[in-house]
Formats: structure tokens, sequence, C-alpha cells
């Protein structure tokens, strides 16, 4: 399988904050979800695979090609929604759309046209008279008027309703059908990953956690629910992220076979990405074993 | 995609391009009318500094108030380089226009004199150094600071002034020594040259800025 994107060593510093040696890649024709708390360096990363971040070193490759050299043609390829304040707010739809298209060779009015009808969006409005949910529609019509093989999407559902967010889902299916050949989409409302996603990489503190099938990943994991007495030493170095109450434990394993065995009684569960991502996040946990 | 450029920050100034024009064309007029001994040239210097100073300002304005617009521009096939190349274009079609209409406004009031080429050649210089200096700072030191650096220049103009005429004076003897045409010829280069070297400073600090 292709990789419509592949970053290796990618490093940025910062006072507070830095990435450090991020790698990882993107397999063509797949939704990958870029998951980590608010913090934890996903919105740099993005910003520095899009060449906006200064200082940047490491190598990124987009189509096989080198984004230092080819940058013109790479983005000529992408289409990217940032948030939705990223226009000039006093403009409207139509003129911040004559600023932004002569910028790509395959902009297609067509699409343009057809995108702003099914939001129902009028290209008179101003910009700054559209609801959150809106701009966002906006974006994405803007983002996809050009016939974009990639799409690199900033929290495009952060803050927005469940209506939404299923739109938009509807609306990522439709383009990887139509031929896109990828979508690169970070969040942190995971439940919409969930739905969609078919690769999942996890940022945490400027380092990858993992880079996995989703599916793959959610099987190999499962919450352990259990009572305080069945929580013995054996156990607990089988689980992490382990939260303890008066009345019983919760943890995290990817030890199922061994957890079966131990404690045939025990309720095991199927975790969501979020128990995933919180379990794999720094301050969530227990047993650093299980990262060695 | 340089002219999409130019014509991206007159769609940011678009409600003031208008009012622009019609003070360019009214300021010669009034002085005309009101104080005939500085009508003339000085009104034409007047209206290309007002219209491009301005119209300059109100779209670092808009760029420092939106900058995720200028993200999302940059995180477009525009390369950062054009997008510093339109502003320079942008104040050269500024220019062109105030003294389209200041030659307009020689051909209806005679008593603005004749719109000559070495008039516009000498305003072209005055505005090409200053701006030359004006927009690298903004690129480097971003829409605050150099707000107030260019506050701080107009306020220290009025004490300025009088040595550089002063001066200027003692220069005009030696000038009056070259042929009309070369000493243009040299302040055209000179100009030429400004617009270049600061043309490269900007392009080189707004390639090198962090927008992440």
């Amino acid at each position: 399988m292709d990789r419509v994107l592949e970053v290796k060593n990618l490093n940025k510093s910062y006072s507070r904050f830095a990435l450090k040696d991020v790698s990882f890649s993107l397999p063509e024709g797949c939704i990958t979800g870029f998951i980590g708390i608010n913090g934890a360096g996903k919105t740099t990363t993005l910003r520095s695979i899009l060449g906006l971040a200064e200082g940047v070193t490491g190598s990124i490759r987009f189509f096989g090609m080198d984004m230092k050299r080819n940058e013109k043609q790479i983005k000529n390829r992408i289409g990217v929604v940032l948030d939705g304040d990223c226009f000039y707010e006093d403009l409207s739809l139509e003129e911040m759309k004559k600023i932004l298209a002569p910028a790509y060779s395959s902009w297609c009015e067509q699409d343009y046209r057809s995108y702003l009808e099914r939001f129902s969006l009028n290209p008179k409005e101003k910009i700054k008279n559209l609801s959150k949910g809106m701009k966002i529609k906006y974006s994405l019509a803007l983002a996809l008027s050009h016939k974009p093989e990639l799409l690199i999407m900033d929290e495009p559902t952060s803050g927005l309703d469940p209506l939404f967010r299923s739109q938009l889902l509807d609306l990522l299916r439709d383009y990887m059908e139509k031929g896109g050949k990828g979508v690169f989409f970070s969040t942190h409302i995971t439940s919409d990953l969930d739905k969609i996603a078919d690769m999942l990489i996890m940022i945490d503190q400027g380092h990858i956690v993992f880079r996995e099938d989703k599916d793959e990943l959610l099987d190999r994991y499962r919450i352990v629910k259990g009572s305080k007495e069945d929580l013995n030493e054996e156990v607990r170095s089988l689980l992490f992220h382990i939260q303890e109450t008066a009345f019983g434990f919760t943890g995290m394993t990817s030890h199922i076979s061994q957890i079966q065995k131990l404690l045939p009684n025990v309720l095991l569960e199927r975790p969501t990405v979020e128990d995933i991502m919180l379990s794999h996040t720094k301050g969530g946990m227990k047993n650093a074993a299980e990262f060695s | 995609m340089l002219l999409s450029l130019v014509k991206k920050d007159f769609i940011l100034v678009k409600k003031y391009v208008l009012f622009m024009a019609v003070v360019c064309f009214l300021l010669p007029v009034f002085l005309l009318s009101r104080l005939p001994e500085f009508a003339g040239p000085l009104t034409f210097f007047i209206s290309v500094v007002y219209s491009i100073f301005l119209l300059l300002q109100y779209v670092f304005l808009k760029e420092y108030q939106s900058p995720k617009a200028s993200l999302l521009l940059c995180a477009s096939p525009y390369p950062r380089r054009l997008m510093v190349l339109g502003k320079y274009g942008f104040c050269l079609v500024l220019y062109a226009a105030s003294s389209l209409i200041y030659w307009i406004n020689t051909q209806i009031f005679p008593g603005l004199g004749r719109f000559h080429w070495e008039m516009a050649v000498l305003v072209f210089f005055i505005v090409t150094i200053f701006y030359s200096i004006y927009i690298p700072l903004e690129y480097r030191l971003g829409f605050e600071r150099t707000k107030f650096i260019t506050m701080f220049i107009i306020m220290a103009c009025p004490f300025v002034a009088p040595f550089i005429l002063q001066k200027g004076a003692v220069i005009q003897d030696y000038i009056q020594l070259l042929p009309p045409v070369l000493f243009y010829g040299i302040v055209l280069f000179i100009s030429l040259l400004a617009l270049v070297i600061s043309a490269c400073l900007s392009v080189y600090f707004y390639e090198h800025a962090d927008l992440s």
C-alpha cells in the first residue's frame, strides 16, 4: 500500500514544549485519527508538516515527494481545514473564495457551488455572521473544491453539536468513496473516530505513543472491572491505568487471556478509543512496564 | 498568483478604496481653492502618502486581526515570497492610481500646474524610501510594535524636516550641476534598489516566521 504521508524524526522545540522524533506514516485509502489530549502536540505536528512552523527538523514526504523541495506541488494536492476562525471575518464567503481559489490549479467552481448548496451556505453572507458549525462547513467547502487527494483537518469537530459531527463523518465517507486517498484528522473527541477511523495515531507530550489499525487496537485491549480482593500483585502487573475505589477496581490490559485465566469471573469490556487514549496518556499511566 | 495576491489586499480594503480615491481627487482641488500657494506638487505628495499609508496600514491591521487567515493562505499553494511581494505590488498600484488621479486633476484644474515626470520620480523616491523601511519592519516586528515606531517617525518629522530642508538647499547646488536626466535617473535607480533590498528583507523575514 502506498503512503500518502511519511514523517520521520520530526523535531520542533518551544521553551516549554517540544515535538521529539515524531515519526509516522499514513497509508493510502485510510481515514487516520490523530488523537491526544489538549497540549499533546497535535496542532504543532500538523502545522509543522504543513510547513507553517519554523525550526522544524526531520523528513516530511507527501505522495513520495519531499515537502521542502515540492511544497507548491504538494499543497496543490492537499486540502486543509484548520478551524472556523481562519478567515477574514469582514469578508463575504464569495470574497474569501476569490482570495483562496486562484492558489489552486485544479480549483473546480462547480464543486464549490455544489458544496455551498449542500451546506446551505449563502455566498453573499458575511463570514462573521456564520455560526462555528457553518464556518467549519465553509472551510470544508474550500478545502474540497480543488479535488484534494489528502484532507488534513485540525480538530474540525471541536465544539460542534452531534448532528453536525455526524454530517461531517458522512461527508468524509463520501470523499473517500469519490477517490480521496486519505484523511488525516486530529481530534480529542474520540467518539467520532470510533465511527469512522481506520487507523489511529496517538501523541502525548510531543511523543508518538502508538500508530495502529483501530480495530486491531480495540481488539488488543480490554477494560477489566473486578473487586478489590482480585487485585493481587500478579494481576496488578498485567494492568495499567488502574483506578481503585472502595468497592473495586478498573484497569486496562492487553494480556486478555492471562487475566481470564487468573480471574475467570471478572468483567472484561471492549474499550472505546477514548478509554485507550486516556489509559495511554502519561497522567493516566500507572504501569510503565506496559510501554517497555 | 502575484496578481491574485495584490487583488486580495484590495478585497481586504475595498470599503476604503473609493473613499481614498475621492480624497486624492478632492485634496488638490481643496488646497487650490483655499491655499493656492500650496497646491501643486505638495498635494500630489500628500495624496500619494495618505493613500498608500492608510490603505497599507489597514491591510496589515486586518492581517493582524485574523492571524489564522494568513495561516490558511500559507497552507495553500501560495508561496510566502509572493504573499510579501503582493504587498509591494499593492503599493505600486496605489502609487500609479494616485498619479493618474492627480494627472486627471491637472487636466481639469490648470491652476495645479503641469504633471511632470520629474515630480513623479521625486515623490516616488520619497515614498519608496519610507515604505522600504516600513514594510520589512511590519514583517519583522509585527503590527503593534511597528505602529509605535511609525508614530515616533511621524512625530519626529516636524523636528527633522527643517534640518533636512537646510541641508537640501546645500545639496541642491550640487544637484544643479548634474543634467536633469542623469539626476532623476539616479534617483529612480536608488528608489528601485531600495525596493529590491526591502522586498528581499521582507521575504526573508516572512519565510522564516514561525506561524505555528
